[in-house]
């Protein structure tokens, strides 16, 4: 059976690192908040309109977000290999070999189009914003 | 060929005069002396005389020693250097002499390189005028003011051009060659087959600098792939965009083009002939010239008929009027249905359209997954896949929960269904394209009918209600109408048949472009290349037996065909070899290319220099062998400078004429002349 590259396990762990990595202070976000990048970061079309969204050239709730089972799944597996870990009750922190295969990943210019993405957002999503996002589609 | 012949270097001081000179003989020339006594220095110096120090660091400092920079350490004190000086007589194939100097410590500047012609240090009295060259600054490869401009048109080098890691294209730069030729003793030994500069930034830098040394077609022959793909793909761009072009013509006008092939044939016109085709009533087709003919019959009949008055037959306008109404409502009718039609065509192509870019991207994001997986396979860090990272038990490659039965397709049979998939879609998006195109083609020509029963309609009516004797509208219009259609069409016709002719042109060159093609070897070797390799690694793998080459079986270490390097079936040589096996490799490999240099038609300059080759403890026995191999190979030139004991290498060269022992002993290199 065929199967899409984002349902492979490794594909969605080097993207819960990089998002870490990337878009994350310190490393380390709220599950909420990595869900909303997860979705945001998934395909192009996804990318185009979650920047619409914040850029406020189209309503709230274009940007529908869905929480992921398989990504949960893929937080299980990074946390299970020692890649992240879950501290402070509800928030994933990147571990030192999380960070250094994300490092690799960038180094080794994979995944360039996430990376980019990525890096372009920064560390700018705040834990209100994902909310509103998460919401935002219940407003409409 | 190049050869050496006197080599000087003075240095003056506060303290007097200080120097050395010495006549390097055709075939084999040993320095020998204990450590630490100027070996190197000579060598070295010789390299800074070729303005060659580029192959050792970018830097342009100096490579050489206190002694011939700044003081020579004396008994009384240093004596402070003033002024020195390199001098080297080079020999090249046809006989010529040339003498170089080049200032070390001096006002002039050091980028200057002074040429006299002749043998000035030999033979002083009928050396020629003398030409400044520059080094080392840029141009210094291309220009005629450069020293190795001169220096390779002397040595009757045409240096290739070579691609640049910045996209520009250069020439083979000398210091990219000289690695092959000369072994430093610091950082020189120790890799397969040498160090190259890589801050000159020559891409393929080993394989460009072997083929160009042993003379090898291998980089014509892929540039003259390149060259022949460059030419086929503006065929084929060419080829599209004249079937664009006669395409959008003709839409323009209602018709469509038929059967020309999307890519260059062999043979042209091909079975099925290209055509143009219009619609013509009833949802069937007629040829371009078909329908010009007919229209041409028609209005030909109208010029032999006089223009009837409006008056004349009122009863048959009133016929003809309902009957155009009829049309009118007729056409619309089937035009409404063509358009919802295309309509529905038109969102299936971009659906399609969508489907493929999604396709891609996932394609995209499998080739990136296997990059992962490499990057975990060589680096430290791994996702493991396969099993479950807690409990080790096998769980499946997915993060779908798909039940136990259906198994996730491997990584890479995934990428091959891609593949497939895309294939697939890419064959029917050309063919929905292909269905808008002609359903636009129809709708076009349904529109121009529409308008001309509109405009008859009206024309039909006019001449109901005008003074029965002027002549009728309805008429006349008909006629201007046929004509200006026809007029439009022949354009077409001509310039079809422009169209039909550069197809033509397109088709010649295609062939012959294609013929070049096929006169390609088949891989990227000529036959002579492939006798030269073979020859080489037969040499290779003699002395590797004969030095005692201990990692493998000396037959399984072959000469790669892809770069030209020794390689090991399947192992990586430098990593696995004893590091005294990666010296006997490097001589073996450094030898053998200036046998076969001197032996066949080549580059090869015919002179090899190594700067204290016995490394690595390799055993006496195995440094002498190797001295009697090279000191056997005729018309070259080797210098080996060597702090081996004293006894054997004299007792060599009592044996071997072709050796030129010039002993240092423990003395010192630089002495006081005056």
């Amino acid at each position: 059976m065929a199967i899409a590259p984002d349902f492979r396990k490794d594909w969605k762990i080097a993207l819960l690192l990089l998002i870490l990595e990337l878009s994350s202070r310190s490393g380390k976000s709220s599950l909420k908040r990595l869900h909303v990048i997860h979705w945001a970061v998934r395909t192009s079309n996804h990318q185009h309109q979650f920047e619409q969204t914040r850029n406020a050239d189209v309503p709230l709730f274009a940007f529908k977000v869905r929480l992921e089972p398989a990504f949960s799944r893929a937080i299980e597996f990074a946390e299970a290999q020692k890649l992240a870990e879950w501290v402070e009750g509800d928030r994933v922190q990147i571990t030192e070999l999380g960070r250094s295969l994300a490092k690799q990943i960038i180094k080794n210019e994979v995944m360039q189009d996430e990376v980019a993405f990525l890096t372009r957002i920064g560390k700018s999503v705040t834990e209100t914003e994902a909310i509103k996002l998460i919401t935002g589609s219940r407003i409409a | 060929m190049l050869r050496f012949g006197t080599l000087q270097i003075s240095v003056t001081t506060d303290k007097g005069v200080f120097g050395v000179r010495h006549s390097f003989q055709p075939g084999m020339n040993i320095i020998r002396a204990e450590n630490w006594r100027g070996k190197s220095t000579i060598l070295t110096s010789m390299i800074y005389a070729l303005g060659m120090e580029g192959m050792l660091s970018p830097s342009q400092e100096v490579p050489l020693p206190h002694v011939l920079t700044r003081y020579i350490d004396q008994a009384d004190g240093n004596a402070n250097i003033t002024e020195s000086w390199v001098s080297l007589e080079i020999t090249n194939g046809k006989g010529e002499t040339a003498t170089v100097s080049r200032a070390i410590v001096s006002s002039r500047d050091r980028r200057l390189i002074t040429v006299r012609s002749g043998a000035a240090l030999a033979d002083p009295n009928n050396a020629g005028p003398s030409i400044d060259y520059f080094v080392r600054i840029r141009r210094s490869a291309v220009s005629d003011l450069g020293f190795h401009k001169f220096l390779a048109e002397f040595m009757d080098w045409s240096l290739p051009k070579a691609a640049q890691f910045d996209g520009e294209d250069s020439p083979l730069y000398l210091e990219t060659l000289f690695p092959l030729l000369f072994v430093e003793q610091k950082l020189g030994w120790g890799r397969i087959p040498a160090r190259f500069p890589t801050w000159l930034g020559v891409k393929n830098i080993r394989q460009r600098t072997v083929e160009f040394l042993l003379k090898l077609d291998a980089y014509e022959i892929a540039e003259e792939k390149t060259a022949v793909m460059a030419e086929l793909s503006r065929i084929r761009s060419a080829w599209s965009e004249n079937r664009t072009a006669a395409g959008r013509r003709a839409t323009a006008l209602g018709a469509i083009l038929n059967a020309i092939p999307t890519e260059p044939v062999s043979t042209w016109p091909p079975e099925i002939s290209p055509q143009i085709l219009i619609p013509s009533m009833g949802g069937q087709w007629e040829q371009l010239l078909g329908h010009l003919q007919r229209l041409r019959r028609r209005f030909s009949d109208f010029q032999n008929l006089e223009i009837p008055t409006a008056g004349a037959n009122d009863s048959e306008v009133r016929v003809a009027l309902n009957e155009a109404e009829n049309a009118v409502s007729g056409r619309e009718m089937v035009l409404r249905r063509m358009l919802d039609n295309l309509e529905s065509e038109i969102s299936e192509a971009d659906a399609i359209e969508e489907r493929i870019k999604s396709l891609r991207e996932d394609q995209r994001k499998y080739k990136d997954l296997l990059r992962l997986r490499e990057l975990g396979s060589e680096g430290p860090v791994a996702v493991e896949t396969e099993s479950c990272p807690t409990c080790h038990q096998p769980v499946s490659d997915s993060l779908l929960d798909m039940g136990k039965r259906a198994l996730p397709m491997s990584v890479e049979q995934n990428i091959a269904f891609y593949n497939e998939q895309l294939q697939l879609f890419e064959a029917v998006l050309a063919n929905a394209r292909a269905v808008v195109g002609a359903s636009e083609a129809q709708v076009t020509s349904i529109r121009k009918e529409l308008d001309e029963f509109r405009s008859r309609v009206r024309s039909l009516r006019e001449t109901l209600t005008s003074p029965s004797s002027s002549p009728s509208i309805e008429a006349l219009t008909e006629r201007i109408r046929l004509q200006e259609r026809i007029a439009s069409l022949e354009g077409l016709a001509d310039f079809w048949d422009e169209v039909l002719a550069t197809f033509a042109n397109l088709n010649d060159e295609w062939n012959s472009a294609m013929g070049r093609k096929a006169r390609l070897p088949k891989g990227a070797l000529s036959d002579n290349d492939e006798k030269k390799l073979h020859d080489l690694q037969t040499i290779f793998q003699r002395q590797l037996h004969s030095y005692g080459f201990g990692s493998s079986d000396e037959r399984r270490v072959t000469i790669s065909r892809g770069d030209y390097e020794p390689e090991l079936a399947d192992i990586n040589l430098a990593a696995d070899s004893a590091a005294s096996d990666v010296i006997r490799l490097q001589w073996a490999y450094l030898l053998s290319l200036l046998s076969v240099g001197v032996l066949e038609s080549t580059n090869h300059p015919g002179f090899l220099i190594f700067d204290e080759p016995q490394q690595q403890s390799v055993s006496d026995a195995n440094f002498l062998e190797m001295l009697k191999f090279a000191a056997a190979i005729p018309k070259s030139q080797t210098i080996i400078a060597t702090s081996h004991e004293k006894l054997g290498i004299g007792e060599l060269a009592r044996q071997l004429d072709s050796i030129h022992l010039w002993e240092l002993g423990d003395g010192r290199l630089i002495t006081k002349l005056t």
